[in-house]
Protein backbone atom coordinates (compact mmCIF):
# COMPACT_ATOMS: atom_id res chain seq x y z
CA UNK A 1 0.00 0.00 0.00
CA UNK A 2 0.98 3.44 -1.08
CA UNK A 3 2.13 5.72 1.87
CA UNK A 4 -1.56 7.65 3.34
CA UNK A 5 -1.81 11.14 1.57
CA UNK A 6 -2.23 13.22 5.09
CA UNK A 7 -4.47 15.83 4.10
CA UNK A 8 -6.63 12.86 2.81
CA UNK A 9 -6.15 10.76 6.46
CA UNK A 10 -7.19 14.07 8.13
CA UNK A 11 -9.76 14.54 6.67
CA UNK A 12 -10.66 10.91 7.59
CA UNK A 13 -9.78 11.14 10.95
CA UNK A 14 -11.68 14.25 11.47
CA UNK A 15 -15.20 13.06 10.43
CA UNK A 16 -14.56 10.29 12.62
CA UNK A 17 -13.71 12.45 15.61
CA UNK A 18 -16.74 13.80 15.05
CA UNK A 19 -19.29 10.87 14.59
CA UNK A 20 -21.29 10.50 17.86
CA UNK A 21 -20.21 7.94 20.46
CA UNK A 22 -22.37 4.94 20.65
CA UNK A 23 -23.59 3.37 24.25
CA UNK A 24 -24.20 0.02 24.60
CA UNK A 25 -23.01 -1.31 21.38
CA UNK A 26 -20.78 -4.08 23.29
CA UNK A 27 -23.57 -5.20 25.79
CA UNK A 28 -24.49 -8.18 24.39
CA UNK A 29 -20.63 -9.35 23.99
CA UNK A 30 -20.38 -8.33 27.47
CA UNK A 31 -22.86 -10.11 28.68
CA UNK A 32 -21.76 -13.44 26.58
CA UNK A 33 -18.18 -13.19 27.89
CA UNK A 34 -19.95 -12.56 31.86
CA UNK A 35 -21.82 -16.03 30.63
CA UNK A 36 -18.94 -17.65 29.91
CA UNK A 37 -16.74 -16.64 33.01
CA UNK A 38 -19.73 -17.78 34.84
CA UNK A 39 -20.21 -21.36 33.27
CA UNK A 40 -18.79 -24.06 34.61
CA UNK A 41 -16.14 -25.98 32.69
CA UNK A 42 -16.77 -29.30 31.38
CA UNK A 43 -14.53 -31.03 33.40
CA UNK A 44 -16.80 -29.19 36.53
CA UNK A 45 -19.79 -30.59 35.02
CA UNK A 46 -18.65 -34.01 34.56
CA UNK A 47 -17.68 -34.71 38.13
CA UNK A 48 -20.23 -33.08 39.23
CA UNK A 49 -22.71 -35.65 37.39
CA UNK A 50 -20.09 -38.13 38.51
CA UNK A 51 -20.51 -37.97 42.05
CA UNK A 52 -24.59 -37.85 41.32
CA UNK A 53 -24.63 -41.29 40.02
CA UNK A 54 -22.60 -42.19 43.14
CA UNK A 55 -24.45 -40.35 45.96
CA UNK A 56 -25.54 -43.66 47.25
CA UNK A 57 -22.21 -44.14 48.42
CA UNK A 58 -22.10 -44.23 52.49
CA UNK A 59 -19.65 -41.65 53.99
CA UNK A 60 -17.38 -44.08 55.41
CA UNK A 61 -16.81 -45.84 51.87
CA UNK A 62 -16.31 -42.04 50.61
CA UNK A 63 -13.21 -41.22 53.70
CA UNK A 64 -12.00 -44.76 52.50
CA UNK A 65 -11.85 -44.18 48.38
CA UNK A 66 -10.12 -40.34 49.67
CA UNK A 67 -7.50 -42.23 51.62
CA UNK A 68 -6.69 -44.62 49.37
CA UNK A 69 -6.38 -41.98 46.11
CA UNK A 70 -3.77 -39.79 48.76
CA UNK A 71 -2.16 -42.95 49.35
CA UNK A 72 -1.97 -43.63 45.78
CA UNK A 73 -0.74 -39.99 44.72
CA UNK A 74 1.87 -40.05 47.19
CA UNK A 75 4.72 -41.14 45.04
CA UNK A 76 3.72 -38.27 42.15
CA UNK A 77 4.22 -35.25 44.58
CA UNK A 78 7.39 -34.99 43.27
CA UNK A 79 8.96 -31.22 41.88
CA UNK A 80 8.49 -29.97 38.03
CA UNK A 81 10.75 -30.84 36.13
CA UNK A 82 13.17 -27.50 35.86
CA UNK A 83 12.73 -27.08 32.53
CA UNK A 84 9.46 -25.79 32.69
CA UNK A 85 7.60 -23.13 34.45
CA UNK A 86 4.57 -21.57 36.31
CA UNK A 87 4.21 -24.43 38.53
CA UNK A 88 1.80 -22.42 41.15
CA UNK A 89 2.24 -25.06 43.85
CA UNK A 90 3.42 -28.27 43.08
CA UNK A 91 3.15 -29.67 46.45
CA UNK A 92 -0.86 -30.33 45.64
CA UNK A 93 -1.11 -30.65 42.09
CA UNK A 94 -1.01 -33.75 39.93
CA UNK A 95 -0.95 -32.62 36.94
CA UNK A 96 1.87 -32.11 34.56
CA UNK A 97 3.32 -28.75 33.89
CA UNK A 98 3.42 -26.77 30.66
CA UNK A 99 6.36 -24.34 29.83
CA UNK A 100 4.65 -21.04 28.40
CA UNK A 101 6.41 -19.42 25.49
CA UNK A 102 5.02 -16.19 23.21
CA UNK A 103 4.98 -15.19 19.93
CA UNK A 104 8.07 -13.22 20.15
CA UNK A 105 10.13 -17.23 21.02
CA UNK A 106 8.89 -18.70 17.39
CA UNK A 107 9.67 -17.98 14.15
CA UNK A 108 6.84 -19.38 11.85
CA UNK A 109 7.85 -21.31 8.20
CA UNK A 110 6.02 -22.56 5.42
CA UNK A 111 5.26 -26.04 5.86
CA UNK A 112 3.74 -29.46 3.79
CA UNK A 113 0.50 -30.23 5.40
CA UNK A 114 1.62 -33.63 4.40
CA UNK A 115 4.28 -33.72 6.52
CA UNK A 116 2.18 -33.44 9.76
CA UNK A 117 -0.55 -35.38 8.59
CA UNK A 118 0.20 -38.46 11.50
CA UNK A 119 -0.65 -35.65 14.08
CA UNK A 120 -3.31 -33.44 12.16
CA UNK A 121 -4.87 -36.47 10.60
CA UNK A 122 -6.33 -33.98 8.03
CA UNK A 123 -6.09 -36.56 5.20
CA UNK A 124 -9.51 -38.12 7.35
CA UNK A 125 -11.14 -35.63 5.89
CA UNK A 126 -10.71 -36.46 2.07
CA UNK A 127 -10.96 -40.56 3.01
CA UNK A 128 -14.53 -39.58 4.48
CA UNK A 129 -15.57 -38.01 0.56
CA UNK A 130 -14.64 -34.31 1.85
CA UNK A 131 -13.10 -31.89 -0.85
CA UNK A 132 -10.42 -30.56 0.08
CA UNK A 133 -10.09 -26.56 -1.56
CA UNK A 134 -7.20 -24.82 -0.25
CA UNK A 135 -4.58 -25.22 2.70
CA UNK A 136 -2.22 -23.01 3.96
CA UNK A 137 0.14 -24.80 6.80
CA UNK A 138 2.85 -22.83 8.94
CA UNK A 139 5.31 -24.75 11.14
CA UNK A 140 6.38 -22.40 14.25
CA UNK A 141 9.41 -23.49 16.21
CA UNK A 142 11.79 -22.19 18.72
CA UNK A 143 15.73 -20.95 18.09
CA UNK A 144 16.84 -24.39 18.91
CA UNK A 145 14.64 -25.32 16.03
CA UNK A 146 12.34 -27.37 18.06
CA UNK A 147 8.18 -27.32 16.79
CA UNK A 148 6.09 -26.07 19.05
CA UNK A 149 2.90 -25.69 17.18
CA UNK A 150 1.51 -25.99 13.35
CA UNK A 151 -1.03 -23.91 12.16
CA UNK A 152 -3.59 -24.91 9.20
CA UNK A 153 -6.18 -22.85 7.47
CA UNK A 154 -8.12 -24.63 5.52
CA UNK A 155 -11.12 -24.57 2.94
CA UNK A 156 -13.28 -28.07 2.96
CA UNK A 157 -16.14 -28.77 0.83
CA UNK A 158 -18.36 -31.66 2.56
CA UNK A 159 -19.86 -34.50 0.36
CA UNK A 160 -23.01 -33.02 0.41
CA UNK A 161 -21.31 -29.62 -0.91
CA UNK A 162 -21.41 -27.85 2.12
CA UNK A 163 -18.33 -25.37 2.24
CA UNK A 164 -16.07 -24.76 5.71
CA UNK A 165 -13.76 -22.80 6.57
CA UNK A 166 -11.28 -24.33 9.21
CA UNK A 167 -8.18 -22.63 11.31
CA UNK A 168 -6.38 -25.14 13.26
CA UNK A 169 -3.63 -24.79 16.00
CA UNK A 170 -2.08 -27.99 17.22
CA UNK A 171 0.82 -27.51 19.90
CA UNK A 172 2.70 -30.24 21.12
CA UNK A 173 1.87 -30.89 24.54
CA UNK A 174 3.79 -29.92 27.01
CA UNK A 175 4.12 -26.20 25.74
CA UNK A 176 1.24 -23.05 25.90
CA UNK A 177 1.29 -20.21 24.03
CA UNK A 178 0.61 -17.62 26.36
CA UNK A 179 -2.47 -16.08 24.87
CA UNK A 180 -3.79 -19.36 24.62
CA UNK A 181 -3.24 -20.62 28.51
CA UNK A 182 -6.79 -19.50 29.51
CA UNK A 183 -8.41 -21.56 26.78
CA UNK A 184 -5.87 -24.47 27.50
CA UNK A 185 -6.74 -24.49 31.37
CA UNK A 186 -10.21 -24.45 30.66
CA UNK A 187 -10.34 -27.66 28.74
CA UNK A 188 -7.30 -29.16 28.86
CA UNK A 189 -8.76 -31.51 31.79
CA UNK A 190 -11.32 -32.80 28.70
CA UNK A 191 -10.51 -36.03 27.62
CA UNK A 192 -11.41 -35.80 23.49
CA UNK A 193 -13.53 -33.39 21.58
CA UNK A 194 -14.48 -30.35 23.53
CA UNK A 195 -17.26 -28.01 21.37
CA UNK A 196 -17.51 -25.22 23.24
CA UNK A 197 -20.51 -23.50 21.19
CA UNK A 198 -22.21 -22.65 18.61
CA UNK A 199 -22.43 -19.07 17.34
CA UNK A 200 -25.34 -18.22 14.60
CA UNK A 201 -23.74 -14.56 13.18
CA UNK A 202 -26.44 -14.08 11.22
CA UNK A 203 -26.28 -16.89 8.77
CA UNK A 204 -22.75 -18.17 9.32
CA UNK A 205 -22.18 -20.56 11.97
CA UNK A 206 -19.06 -20.63 13.83
CA UNK A 207 -17.95 -23.48 15.86
CA UNK A 208 -15.03 -23.27 18.20
CA UNK A 209 -13.40 -26.55 19.69
CA UNK A 210 -10.96 -27.81 21.56
CA UNK A 211 -9.09 -31.19 21.70
CA UNK A 212 -6.37 -33.19 22.82
CA UNK A 213 -5.20 -36.49 21.12
CA UNK A 214 -1.70 -38.25 19.62
CA UNK A 215 0.48 -35.70 22.42
CA UNK A 216 -0.58 -32.83 20.79
CA UNK A 217 -3.78 -30.44 21.87
CA UNK A 218 -5.89 -28.57 19.34
CA UNK A 219 -8.01 -25.31 18.97
CA UNK A 220 -9.83 -25.10 16.04
CA UNK A 221 -12.74 -22.67 14.89
CA UNK A 222 -14.30 -23.85 11.93
CA UNK A 223 -17.07 -21.62 10.20
CA UNK A 224 -19.71 -22.15 7.66
CA UNK A 225 -23.10 -20.67 6.09
CA UNK A 226 -25.35 -23.68 6.12
CA UNK A 227 -25.68 -25.63 9.21
CA UNK A 228 -23.42 -26.93 12.13
CA UNK A 229 -23.34 -30.84 11.56
CA UNK A 230 -20.88 -30.31 8.74
CA UNK A 231 -18.35 -28.43 11.24
CA UNK A 232 -19.19 -31.00 14.07
CA UNK A 233 -18.62 -33.57 11.56
CA UNK A 234 -15.28 -32.53 10.80
CA UNK A 235 -14.09 -31.96 14.51
CA UNK A 236 -14.72 -35.54 15.12
CA UNK A 237 -13.29 -36.96 12.12
CA UNK A 238 -10.04 -34.37 13.23
CA UNK A 239 -10.39 -35.48 16.77
CA UNK B 1 -6.29 6.66 13.25
CA UNK B 2 -3.40 7.15 14.97
CA UNK B 3 -0.56 4.36 15.86
CA UNK B 4 -1.10 4.61 19.20
CA UNK B 5 -4.65 4.40 18.97
CA UNK B 6 -4.25 1.21 17.11
CA UNK B 7 -1.77 -0.24 19.37
CA UNK B 8 -4.37 0.08 22.23
CA UNK B 9 -6.59 -1.88 20.55
CA UNK B 10 -4.78 -4.84 19.68
CA UNK B 11 -3.83 -4.82 23.22
CA UNK B 12 -7.83 -4.53 23.55
CA UNK B 13 -8.11 -7.58 21.98
CA UNK B 14 -5.50 -9.48 23.38
CA UNK B 15 -6.75 -8.48 26.94
CA UNK B 16 -10.23 -9.47 25.39
CA UNK B 17 -9.12 -12.65 24.79
CA UNK B 18 -8.48 -13.69 28.15
CA UNK B 19 -11.74 -12.78 29.54
CA UNK B 20 -11.33 -8.84 30.18
CA UNK B 21 -14.40 -7.51 30.01
CA UNK B 22 -13.15 -4.10 30.77
CA UNK B 23 -10.88 -4.08 28.06
CA UNK B 24 -14.36 -4.67 25.93
CA UNK B 25 -15.74 -1.45 27.50
CA UNK B 26 -12.61 0.90 26.20
CA UNK B 27 -12.80 -1.42 22.50
CA UNK B 28 -16.28 0.13 22.38
CA UNK B 29 -15.26 3.24 23.14
CA UNK B 30 -12.64 3.89 20.70
CA UNK B 31 -14.22 2.03 18.30
CA UNK B 32 -18.25 1.31 18.06
CA UNK B 33 -18.88 4.89 16.44
CA UNK B 34 -16.64 3.95 13.33
CA UNK B 35 -18.04 0.27 13.10
CA UNK B 36 -21.75 2.27 12.96
CA UNK B 37 -20.49 4.25 9.97
CA UNK B 38 -19.55 0.89 7.98
CA UNK B 39 -22.43 -1.00 9.08
CA UNK B 40 -24.87 1.59 8.20
CA UNK B 41 -22.80 2.21 4.68
CA UNK B 42 -23.84 -1.86 4.25
CA UNK B 43 -27.45 -2.15 5.78
CA UNK B 44 -28.83 1.40 5.27
CA UNK B 45 -30.90 1.42 8.34
CA UNK B 46 -29.94 2.65 11.60
CA UNK B 47 -31.72 -0.37 13.85
CA UNK B 48 -30.28 -2.90 11.60
CA UNK B 49 -26.84 -1.76 11.74
CA UNK B 50 -26.83 -0.88 15.42
CA UNK B 51 -27.60 -5.15 15.36
CA UNK B 52 -24.73 -5.50 13.02
CA UNK B 53 -22.09 -3.92 15.41
CA UNK B 54 -23.74 -5.99 18.37
CA UNK B 55 -23.30 -9.29 16.71
CA UNK B 56 -19.91 -8.01 15.43
CA UNK B 57 -18.88 -7.72 19.18
CA UNK B 58 -19.59 -10.98 20.14
CA UNK B 59 -17.58 -12.21 17.05
CA UNK B 60 -14.91 -10.19 17.96
CA UNK B 61 -14.93 -11.81 21.83
CA UNK B 62 -15.69 -15.26 20.31
CA UNK B 63 -12.53 -14.98 17.52
CA UNK B 64 -10.44 -12.84 19.93
CA UNK B 65 -8.12 -15.76 20.70
CA UNK B 66 -7.30 -16.27 17.00
CA UNK B 67 -6.09 -12.98 16.39
CA UNK B 68 -2.75 -12.38 15.71
CA UNK B 69 -1.62 -9.79 17.97
CA UNK B 70 0.55 -7.95 15.27
CA UNK B 71 -1.44 -7.41 12.70
CA UNK B 72 -3.70 -4.40 12.51
CA UNK B 73 -6.31 -5.04 15.03
CA UNK B 74 -8.41 -2.66 13.24
CA UNK B 75 -8.49 -3.33 9.90
CA UNK B 76 -9.28 -7.06 11.46
CA UNK B 77 -12.39 -5.42 13.41
CA UNK B 78 -13.70 -3.06 10.59
CA UNK B 79 -13.40 -6.63 8.36
CA UNK B 80 -15.81 -8.50 10.74
CA UNK B 81 -18.02 -5.52 10.80
CA UNK B 82 -17.94 -5.76 7.01
CA UNK B 83 -18.72 -9.52 7.01
CA UNK B 84 -21.38 -9.25 9.61
CA UNK B 85 -23.51 -6.42 7.78
CA UNK B 86 -23.35 -8.22 4.19
CA UNK B 87 -24.54 -11.52 6.03
CA UNK B 88 -26.99 -9.56 7.81
CA UNK B 89 -28.18 -7.79 4.68
CA UNK B 90 -28.06 -11.30 2.81
CA UNK B 91 -30.26 -12.63 5.40
CA UNK B 92 -33.17 -9.89 5.07
CA UNK B 93 -32.56 -11.30 1.55
CA UNK B 94 -32.60 -7.16 0.76
CA UNK B 95 -29.75 -6.91 -1.44
CA UNK B 96 -29.44 -3.92 -3.14
CA UNK B 97 -27.19 -1.36 -4.91
CA UNK B 98 -24.98 -0.35 -2.68
CA UNK B 99 -24.84 3.90 -2.51
CA UNK B 100 -21.40 4.57 -1.10
CA UNK B 101 -22.47 8.63 -0.75
CA UNK B 102 -24.31 6.78 2.69
CA UNK B 103 -21.17 5.96 4.23
CA UNK B 104 -21.63 9.19 5.12
CA UNK B 105 -24.98 9.51 6.04
CA UNK B 106 -24.16 8.28 9.63
CA UNK B 107 -25.74 11.42 10.97
CA UNK B 108 -28.76 10.56 8.61
CA UNK B 109 -31.41 11.52 11.27
CA UNK B 110 -29.16 15.36 11.13
CA UNK B 111 -30.34 17.93 9.18
CA UNK B 112 -28.23 18.73 6.22
CA UNK B 113 -27.80 22.27 8.05
CA UNK B 114 -26.30 20.60 11.15
CA UNK B 115 -23.81 18.51 9.68
CA UNK B 116 -20.07 19.62 10.15
CA UNK B 117 -18.08 21.50 7.98
CA UNK B 118 -15.67 17.89 7.56
CA UNK B 119 -18.52 16.03 7.18
CA UNK B 120 -20.08 18.42 4.01
CA UNK B 121 -16.05 18.64 2.85
CA UNK B 122 -15.44 14.96 2.55
CA UNK B 123 -18.80 14.45 0.93
CA UNK B 124 -18.56 16.56 -1.66
CA UNK B 125 -14.92 15.59 -1.78
CA UNK B 126 -15.73 12.04 -1.91
CA UNK B 127 -18.51 13.13 -4.55
CA UNK B 128 -15.56 13.79 -7.29
CA UNK B 129 -15.01 10.38 -7.49
CA UNK B 130 -16.44 6.99 -9.03
CA UNK B 131 -18.22 4.43 -7.05
CA UNK B 132 -15.25 2.15 -7.17
CA UNK B 133 -12.76 5.02 -5.71
CA UNK B 134 -15.09 5.56 -3.38
CA UNK B 135 -15.30 2.12 -1.97
CA UNK B 136 -11.45 1.71 -1.94
CA UNK B 137 -10.53 5.12 -0.78
CA UNK B 138 -13.21 4.33 2.13
CA UNK B 139 -11.41 1.42 3.00
CA UNK B 140 -7.89 2.53 2.70
CA UNK B 141 -8.66 5.81 5.06
CA UNK B 142 -11.23 4.82 7.13
CA UNK B 143 -10.84 1.00 7.36
CA UNK B 144 -7.61 0.33 7.52
CA UNK B 145 -7.20 -1.82 4.60
CA UNK B 146 -4.28 -2.94 2.90
CA UNK B 147 -4.41 -2.95 -0.59
CA UNK B 148 -4.57 -6.81 -0.96
CA UNK B 149 -7.67 -6.79 1.56
CA UNK B 150 -9.49 -4.36 -0.91
CA UNK B 151 -8.74 -6.46 -3.54
CA UNK B 152 -10.10 -9.48 -1.55
CA UNK B 153 -13.49 -7.57 -0.34
CA UNK B 154 -14.20 -6.24 -3.82
CA UNK B 155 -13.29 -9.17 -6.17
CA UNK B 156 -10.80 -6.94 -8.22
CA UNK B 157 -6.94 -6.92 -8.81
CA UNK B 158 -4.41 -5.62 -6.59
CA UNK B 159 -3.45 -3.66 -9.44
CA UNK B 160 -6.89 -2.51 -9.96
CA UNK B 161 -7.28 -1.24 -6.74
CA UNK B 162 -4.19 0.65 -7.15
CA UNK B 163 -4.76 2.28 -9.80
CA UNK B 164 -8.13 3.57 -8.28
CA UNK B 165 -6.69 4.65 -5.23
CA UNK B 166 -4.05 7.15 -6.81
CA UNK B 167 -7.11 8.17 -9.62
CA UNK B 168 -8.84 8.99 -6.56
CA UNK B 169 -6.49 10.50 -4.78
CA UNK B 170 -5.67 12.94 -6.92
CA UNK B 171 -9.41 13.91 -7.66
CA UNK B 172 -9.81 14.30 -3.91
CA UNK B 173 -6.18 16.36 -3.47
CA UNK B 174 -7.35 18.53 -6.74
CA UNK B 175 -10.98 19.02 -5.22
CA UNK B 176 -9.89 20.56 -1.70
CA UNK B 177 -7.20 22.87 -3.71
CA UNK B 178 -9.63 23.83 -6.24
CA UNK B 179 -12.41 23.12 -5.61
CA UNK B 180 -14.15 21.26 -8.52
CA UNK B 181 -18.02 20.93 -8.56
CA UNK B 182 -18.48 17.50 -7.35
CA UNK B 183 -20.51 16.10 -10.13
CA UNK B 184 -22.41 13.43 -7.92
CA UNK B 185 -22.23 14.80 -4.46
CA UNK B 186 -26.00 14.39 -4.33
CA UNK B 187 -25.49 18.07 -2.62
Amino acid sequence: MKKQDETIQKLFDDYAQELKPCENLAEKAKMEMVAKQAKPLPSARKKSTFWRNFAWITPTVAVFVVLVVVLFSLPMFTLPDSSTNQGENPSVSVKPTVAYYTYADVKGRSANLSDYDDVLHISKLSDNGYEILGVKCYAFFTDSNELRYVKVYLGVRSPDGIFTELELIGEVDGYVRNDLKDIYHSYSDVDGLSIDGDYDKSGEYVTQAYFAARDWHFYVAARNGQRTEVAQDILQLLA
Amino acid sequence: MTDEMRKQINIFIVQISQGNTFALEGLSRLVSARMLSIALSVVKNRATAEDVVQDSFLRIVNSAYLFKPQTNGYAWICKITQNVALNALRKENRRRSENIDDYFNLSSDDDVAEQSTTHLALKQAMGTLTDFEKRVIYQKYFMDFTVRDSATSLGKSKSAVQRAIASAEEKIKNYLKGGTNPPNSGL
